[in-house]
């Protein structure tokens, strides 16, 4: 079984292949049912993995089959490594990319493009693969600089539209910022343990010792590691305030926002934090500061969702602020908790994704909900499909989000501190901001009257649109009840954190009356209140509320700020080379140099005269002063 | 006072004052007659030094060829013979240098003391051009050799660099002939082109 | 008697003579010419005197190797005279100064 694993990347990468390469002669159908297949067959080898995994108790797979770079003491392999978080990290990956692949199809039927897509997709999952299933650094690395291109090459795929061609540089540029860090802090553990390889890391953490090693600005060495690879993982996972790129990434076909943007690559930061536990075991700082940036962005990015109108936008800022729960939840080291809701939002924002994808195709590519309404009656499958994930999504009692949403909650109680105190309570009302924009845009979009126009032309998509959304309501409802195996789900051998879950009745009872319930409630009453029976409050008039509501709509001017970052250097790099560059490498070294030469040798040609008795006095002259020496020595 | 101290310094007087004199003229055929009266005195110190081959040879080849051949090319040329208006600092400078250069000289010969060298005088029942002749034949037959493909190329080189073609020459050439047509040789100028 | 250092005096002195003439005749290249076969003849002198007082011939046949090589040279720079004379009309080296860098 374990000889399988490598399989998958070699399907994935000869589909990425065949159809990237094939000519004309392979139509668009055929391609996207090769690739498609492959996909699949790829999630069929993972399952067994799986349950290969499952079956044998503390069974870790590795093999390092390929040594790629060995010079002196630095060893880099290409490899595996499956534990049980791994493979299960595998499973959602290949079947949420099966599932968009299908999708796909008839979703990018009318593109030209439509093999250079399906190129790109099974690329993207070549590289996710090589992620999750490498065995050091370095191909981390690589996999995750693969998605982060495909990424950029998908956020463009409408290459002639000006605003998708702005968006991808910048997600490509934002995510520079943090691979710079990631590069720097997989320096600085190579630097400490001598190895990229995991195994090898986590075992001489015990042996060497940690507190010895160098600290900066009063922050240990690991503490500082760790920070610069969370860096990267801020810009990979849309962390504030490295979050920009995410919400105009939605440029990019829909199928793509699922499948990248939603489910897969933005959890890649947060699968190489829960992979590099053991060290972020050891970084306390580190931690809180995890913590507080994940209760933040779970807050903040939040409740801009509430005022944004475009229905991908809306998921996009949905999606930073589920992240922002997983992040926070990595923050008190309940690694696997954060993989757990992971794991369930995946499911399900993948499938509010393709929702929103069937409602923009049903709608001729209108994206603006305020002129969308009462599609429940039009599209009755995409209606239960995104009622299934918003109930997710607000963590509906008995849907998978429930389960998830709750355990990280509970978790932030569990450290006794002030700083997780205040995390509990943003992610508490971030939870209420949550439930809020989700009912807004389930109210705006299916229920009250129709805004826009052509209703009659309205209507459910084929099957191949549909069977997506049918399975992932399915796996999205019922993914939450497997959490007793994320709860004892060891990270790398480590141990699971103390088990406070109980029994599966106890923890539902205990989560019906729990705080979140009431935030969810709440929510409730106020989106019904305000988007579906159009209540006008008068509080919501007044002078401050409206001062919020234009900081909130600006987006926290993030993107102002990272603009005039992005002047302040390009006006001083211009100030440097007027005055630098022009004004003095130029001037006295470029051109100077010369004129010095010119005038040195100036002089020395005045030597050369030209005339033969110069030439013959110099010689002779020599000789003299050679038998002058000659003469020191010997008398 | 032996016979060769009186012929030696006879001898080297004779070459002393007249080089001096030679560096001096400005007349160029004196020059070289003085050139033959030291190249003769040179000959017979060579003499003294039992190295009567060289001696033939010098005054042979020297006075009889190259001497020759200095006395043609001025007399070919015809230089007009100006009167020197020699800088004197260029003199003096001259002068200064070729004095020091001789103290030094002088130093290094009596640092060594050569005046205790005393010829072995090792009665050889061989003559002087037979030894030269036999070392030459033998030891440096392959720089012989050498020295007379130096001459056979200085021979070449002296008529090449002298060999010009006379410019205004009535010589036919029937290859440019037969190029030649109508065009080339013949130009039809209108009048409002003048 | 006559010994090797009044043999090595006078070539010495020869030589200085002749290196003094070059600088003196800076007007007339034949003269400088006559300059360096006088400066040769020093130096065969010396070799023809070492030769003597050591009985070794090998100094004698360096000398026969100079003078032919001396007479090439002059050979030649007779011939770059001749040439030089018809292009410029002169044997003036102080006009002379096409080196010039």
């Amino acid at each position: 079984m374990e000889s399988l694993i490598i399989y998958i990347p070699i399907l994935l990468i000869i589909s990425t292949l065949i159809i990237g390469l094939s000519t004309d002669k392979l139509n668009n159908f055929y391609s996207g049912l090769i690739s498609t297949s492959l996909v699949f067959v790829s999630l069929i080898i993972s399952l067994f993995i799986l349950f290969d995994i499952f079956s044998n108790e503390k069974i870790i797979y590795y093999d390092n089959f390929y040594d790629w770079i060995s010079i002196g003491g630095l060893n880099i392999g290409i490899g595996y490594l499956i534990d049980k978080f791994s493979a299960i990290m595998l499973v959602v990956v290949l079947s949420i990319s099966s599932v968009v692949h299908l999708y796909s199809i008839d979703y990018m039927k009318d593109e030209k493009d439509f093999k250079r897509f399906f190129s790109y997709i099974a690329l993207f999952t070549f590289s996710m693969v090589l992620l999750v299933i490498s065995n050091n650094l370095i191909q981390l690395f690589i996999g995750w600089e693969g998605v982060g291109l495909v990424s950029y090459l998908l956020i463009g795929f409408f290459y002639k539209k000006q605003s998708a061609i702005k968006a991808n540089l910048k997600a490509f540029l934002i995510n520079r910022i943090g691979d710079m860090f990631f590069i720097l802090g997989i320096a600085m553990v190579y630097a400490a343990f001598d190895s990229f390889d995991y195994r090898t890391i986590f075992a001489s953490i015990n042996i060497t010792n940690v507190s010895a090693l160098d600290s900066y600005f009063g922050l240990d060495y690991i503490d500082f590691a760790c920070l610069f690879l969370f860096f990267g993982a801020m810009a990979k996972s849309a962390q504030i305030p490295l979050h920009v790129w995410l919400p105009d990434s939605m440029e990019g076909p829909t199928p793509i926002s699922a499948l990248i943007h939603a489910a897969t690559m933005v959890t890649a930061g947060i699968f190489m934090v829960a992979r590099l536990s053991p060290l972020y075991e050891l970084a306390l700082f580190t931690n809180d500061f995890i913590l507080l940036i994940g209760a933040s962005t779970a807050l903040f990015i939040g409740v801009i969702a509430i005022f944004e109108n475009d229905i991908k936008k809306v998921i996009a800022f949905s999606t930073i602020s589920q992240l922002g729960y997983m992040v926070a939840a990595l923050g008190i080291n309940a690694y696997s908790t954060s993989f757990f809701h992971l794991y369930t939002h995946a499911f399900f924002k993948a499938l509010l994704f393709l929702c929103a994808g069937s409602v923009i195709m049903s709608l001729h590519h209108n994206q603006d909900i305020r002129k969308m309404g009462g599609l429940k009656s039009k599209l009755p499958i995409t209606y239960i499909s995104f009622l299934i994930g918003t109930l997710c999504i607000i963590g509906f009692p008995f849907t998978s989000g429930f389960f998830s949403k709750d355990l990280i909650l509970e978790v932030m109680l569990y450290k006794d501190n002030t700083i997780s105190c205040i995390a509990y309570l943003m992610l508490l009302f971030g939870a209420l901001v949550t439930t809020i924009y989700s009912l807004r845009l389930l109210f705006f979009v299916f229920y009250n009257e129709y805004r826009g126009n052509d209703l009659h032309n309205i209507k459910e998509q084929s099957k191949i649109i549909t069977f997506p959304l049918i399975v992932l309501s399915i796996l999205s409802i019922l993914s939450g009840y497997l959490i007793k195996i994320f709860v004892e789900l060891p990270i790398f051998m480590y141990q699971a954190e103390v088990n406070y879950y109980g029994d599966m009745i106890s923890f539902i009872k205990h989560g019906i009356f729990s705080p979140a319930s009431v935030a969810l409630i709440l929510g409730f009453i106020i989106a019904k209140k305000l988007y579906k029976d159009n209540i006008k409050i008068k509080f919501l008039d007044s002078k401050f509320i409206n001062y919020i509501t234009i900081v909130i709509k600006s987006k926290y001017k993030f993107d102002e700020f990272f603009i005039y970052i992005s002047k302040l250097l390009k006006n001083s790099s211009t100030y440097l080379s007027q005055k630098l560059d022009l004004g003095f490498i130029d001037i006295s070294i470029v051109n100077g140099l010369p004129k010095k030469i010119n005038s040195v040798s100036g002089l020395l040609k005045n030597m050369s005269s030209g005339y033969l008795y110069h030439y013959a006095f110099s010689i002779v002259f020599s000789l003299v002063i050679i038998f002058g020496i000659i003469l020191m020595r010997v008398l | 006072m032996d016979i060769l101290t009186i012929l030696f310094y006879l001898v080297t007087s004779v070459i002393i004052i007249s080089s001096m004199s030679l560096v001096i003229v400005s007349n160029t055929v004196h020059a070289a007659l003085l050139l033959v009266l030291i190249f003769f005195n040179s000959a017979i110190l060579w003499l003294t030094l039992k190295a009567e081959f060289l001696a033939i040879v010098l005054v042979l080849v020297y006075v009889g060829a190259v001497l020759v051949l200095f006395l043609f090319v001025i007399m070919l040329l015809d230089i007009p013979v100006k009167k020197k208006s020699s800088n004197k600092l260029y003199l003096l400078f001259s002068v200064i240098t070729s004095f020091i250069m001789f103290a030094e000289l002088y130093m290094i010969i009596f640092y060594h003391d050569f005046s205790n060298e005393v010829t072995t005088n090792v009665a050889s029942n061989l003559n002087n051009t037979y030894e030269i002749g036999y070392k030459l034949f033998t030891q440096y037959i392959f720089s012989f050799e050498i020295t007379a493909f130096i001459l056979l190329v200085a021979i070449i080189a002296a008529i090449a660099i002298n060999l010009t073609q006379r410019e205004r020459s009535l010589r036919q050439d029937p290859g440019k002939q037969i190029l030649e047509n109508k065009d080339s040789r013949l130009k039809v100028i209108k009048g409002d082109e003048l | 008697m006559i010994t090797m250092t009044h043999y090595l005096v006078f070539s010495a002195l020869l030589f200085c003579i002749s290196i003094a003439g070059i600088f003196i005749n800076r007007k007339n290249i034949l003269l400088l010419l006559m300059s360096i076969e006088l400066m040769l003849l020093s130096v065969n002198t010396n070799f023809i005197v070492f030769s003597h007082y050591s009985s070794d011939i090998t100094g004698q046949v360096f000398v026969f190797f100079i003078l032919a090589v001396a007479a090439a040279e002059s050979a030649i720079g007779l011939a770059i005279i001749v040439s030089l004379f018809r292009i410029r009309n002169s044997l003036e080296i102080n006009l002379i100064n096409k080196l010039k860098g």
